[in-house]
């Protein structure tokens, strides 16, 4: 495959040079190109990813375009029901308008996301992969690390540190919390991939042509683990969204007075589910649609990047 | 393998330990359990309240590795968890909320388990029929709702099927009808009333997790090369399926497993908070609001000695599926 692409694009640099035309123009395509071409032909995949991208612009180029501030009271409108003027999703008992709330919350948590990828799965690929690929006492001392930590209860970690924090809990510190603690699970999935993967025969024989250990496990292991870390990062990412919901449900999450995220209005709603129904549907079902559409985008990269699971078979 | 299990054991052991006092170490350093004392009014006086703290083993001005000595000393010794910080024993709740909690866990984690392997297996044999869409519908909904957003959901479902029946046949509060006078099947009928709602807030999410992870792990196997092998042999495709891919797609499912217990014990407690069940997950909440260091080392104990018990039956199972695992 590369060979083919060197000597097309050699091919491609030499011909306008010296005007010889060619025949058949065989275009050579890049595992990348490959990939996003499968991609942007898989429905369900390009689904989540317009939804996705229309979220973002809900979000961030929302409140522009909207005009009113989620953090304006109005105390002649409060508790209004949807489809009341100026209020087209209601307003809370405070007289804030629910919309733009969702706004600012669907921001929040793709911020949060954001952090949270960004600190937990490098960490947990490299605890996981060498652990793997190395074994005997690096897996020894780094797994019992991660089971150390597995086994004080999440909730327990996350709500002790979050409590240390006091009253100012925002979306940043949140997010940098939940990333600290949310590499564990992704170390012992790439540890258990990699276990069998370097048993495999590619691998023998790159250590028999010389590779070092970091070319095996860059070159060789990751990309080969690529679909249960992309899974992963994808359910990993739903999963901080909704852990982030679950924290500030019990109080230990986001608590800053001038900060919200969608975790904080879906707690708010479930308190007001019986006589405000709105308050509990609108951003339940934001929350919904943020997360699955995450999934969505996950599903269709998993399929483009192995397409030996997909309908046609080659 | 029996010297492999042994030696994963005695890991465990240790590992339960070391969990259990940082659990207590973390929660000393930040918890405070003098509020409880600060605002009362008329104020009692000092000495009492150290007097008070040092008998309950929670004064921070006792050295903290002696108070962690004294509590894990009475714990081992004499299967005394101590008091709580208004002075209860813990021992008198532990018991019950114990069995509250593990009624829901156990029965939530293995229908959970099993319906969830069996929906991804089946998913991925009827890859991209109605079935398999059906099911990917279904996880994709459930992985994306938090728990406690599912569980008002099934209380408003609830009093709807009530309100339909007429009479109240899925109970939302608590895990028994107080004073209740019906006899033994009675209570059983009550008590499985009960525990509908709570099981299926667990269970619905942890199918939806466990079938999504069994399909991936499933499909990788299928378009293996051993499989189609097994069929040139001349095994039929169910047989090959079943034999030979199911037994590969099940490894990395026993990682997944021990660790599912882990986010199980988690979202244990939104089911408890929100169905008004008074087990290990609400009391853990409450104790973090009232400072209560005691209290937090033994749930975390408990939850400890829970999620090793699966840790320890997930590497059973890969010594089972898996002879080719050095671990």
């Amino acid at each position: 495959m590369t060979t083919t692409q060197a000597a097309t694009e050699a091919a491609g640099a030499t011909g306008p040079g010296n005007g010889v035309e060619r025949e058949f123009t065989v275009k050579a395509r890049s595992q990348r190109q490959q990939i996003v071409r499968r991609f942007v032909r898989n429905k369900v995949g390009m689904t989540g990813l317009v939804v996705f991208l229309l979220l973002l612009a809900f979000g961030f180029l929302g409140p522009l375009v909207y005009g009113t501030s989620y953090a304006t009271q109005n105390s002649g409108a409060q508790s209004v029901p949807p489809g009341s003027a100026g209020y087209p999703l209601g307003s809370d008992e405070i007289g804030r308008d629910l919309l733009a709330g969702l706004m600012i919350g669907v921001q929040r948590s793709l911020f949060i996301v954001l952090l949270f990828i960004a600190i937990a799965l490098p960490v947990g690929l490299l605890v996981g992969a060498l652990a793997g690929y190395f074994g005997r006492w690096v897996d020894s001392v780094l797994m019992r690390i991660v089971d150390l930590i597995l086994t004080v209860p999440l909730l327990v970690v996350l709500i002790v540190v979050a409590s240390n924090f006091g009253d100012a809990r925002t979306p940043l510190g949140v997010g940098i919390i939940l990333g600290l603690f949310g590499w564990l699970d992704l170390a012992r999935i790439v540890r258990s991939q990699f276990l069998s993967l370097r048993e495999k025969e590619y691998v023998e024989a790159a250590h028999a042509l010389g590779a070092s250990n970091r070319r095996i496990i860059f070159k060789h292991l990751i990309p080969n683990a690529l679909g249960s870390l992309i899974v992963w990062t994808t359910l990993a990412a739903a999963t901080a969204i909704i852990l982030e919901a679950s924290l500030t449900y019990l109080g230990f999450g986001v608590n800053n007075p001038s900060s919200t995220s969608l975790g904080r209005l879906v707690s708010d709603g479930v308190q007001a589910a019986s006589t405000r129904p709105w308050l509990f549907y609108f951003p339940g079902i934001t929350l919904l649609i943020i997360v699955l559409s995450i999934n969505l985008i996950g599903d269709g990269i998993r399929d483009a990047f192995d397409p030996s699971n997909r309908r046609v078979r080659a | 393998m029996g010297r492999f299990l042994l030696k994963r054991l005695a890991n465990y052991v240790v590992l339960v330990v070391v969990a259990t006092t940082l659990a207590y170490i973390v929660a000393s350093l930040a918890l405070n359990p003098r509020s409880t004392y600060e605002g009362r009014n008329p104020p009692p006086p000092a000495a009492v309240v150290e007097q008070q703290l040092t008998a309950y083993g929670v004064n921070d001005k006792d050295p903290l590795l002696g108070r962690y000595a004294d509590w894990i000393g009475g714990v081992v010794l004499h299967g005394d968890f101590g008091q709580t910080v208004r002075g209860q024993d813990i021992n008198d709740q532990l018991g019950s909320r114990a069995l509250v909690s593990l009624r829901l866990l156990v029965l939530g984690s293995i229908i959970g388990a099993v319906v969830g392997v069996l929906a991804g297996v089946v998913s991925a044999i009827k890859k991209y029929k109605v079935t398999d869409r059906a099911i990917t519908a279904y996880s994709f909904f459930f992985i994306a709702t938090p728990v406690f957003f599912t569980a008002v959901l099934l209380k408003f479902g609830a009093l709807s099927v009530n309100d339909a029946v007429g009479s109240t046949v899925l109970y939302y509060t608590g895990y028994e009808t107080p004073n209740l006078q019906a006899g033994f099947w009675g209570h059983v009928a009550d008590q499985v009333g009960h525990l509908i709602l709570p099981t299926l807030s667990i269970a619905l999410g942890q199918i939806a997790y466990f079938s999504r992870y069994q399909r991936n792990a499933m499909l990788d196997v299928m378009n293996s090369d051993f499989l189609r092998t097994a069929e040139a042999k001349g095994l039929t495709r169910r047989k090959a399926l079943y034999k030979h891919g199911l037994r590969t797609a099940l490894i990395p499912m026993a990682t997944l497993l021990a660790y599912s217990f882990g986010t199980l014990a988690v979202g244990a407690t939104f089911t408890e908070k929100i169905f008004g069940w008074h087990g290990m997950g609400e009391w853990l909440v409450d104790s973090i609001t009232s400072q209560d260091i005691n209290v937090v080392a033994t749930v975390t104990l408990f939850t400890a000695v829970f999620i090793l018990i699966s840790g320890f039956l997930a590497d059973v199972i890969y010594a089972v599926l898996d002879p080719r695992v050095r671990v």
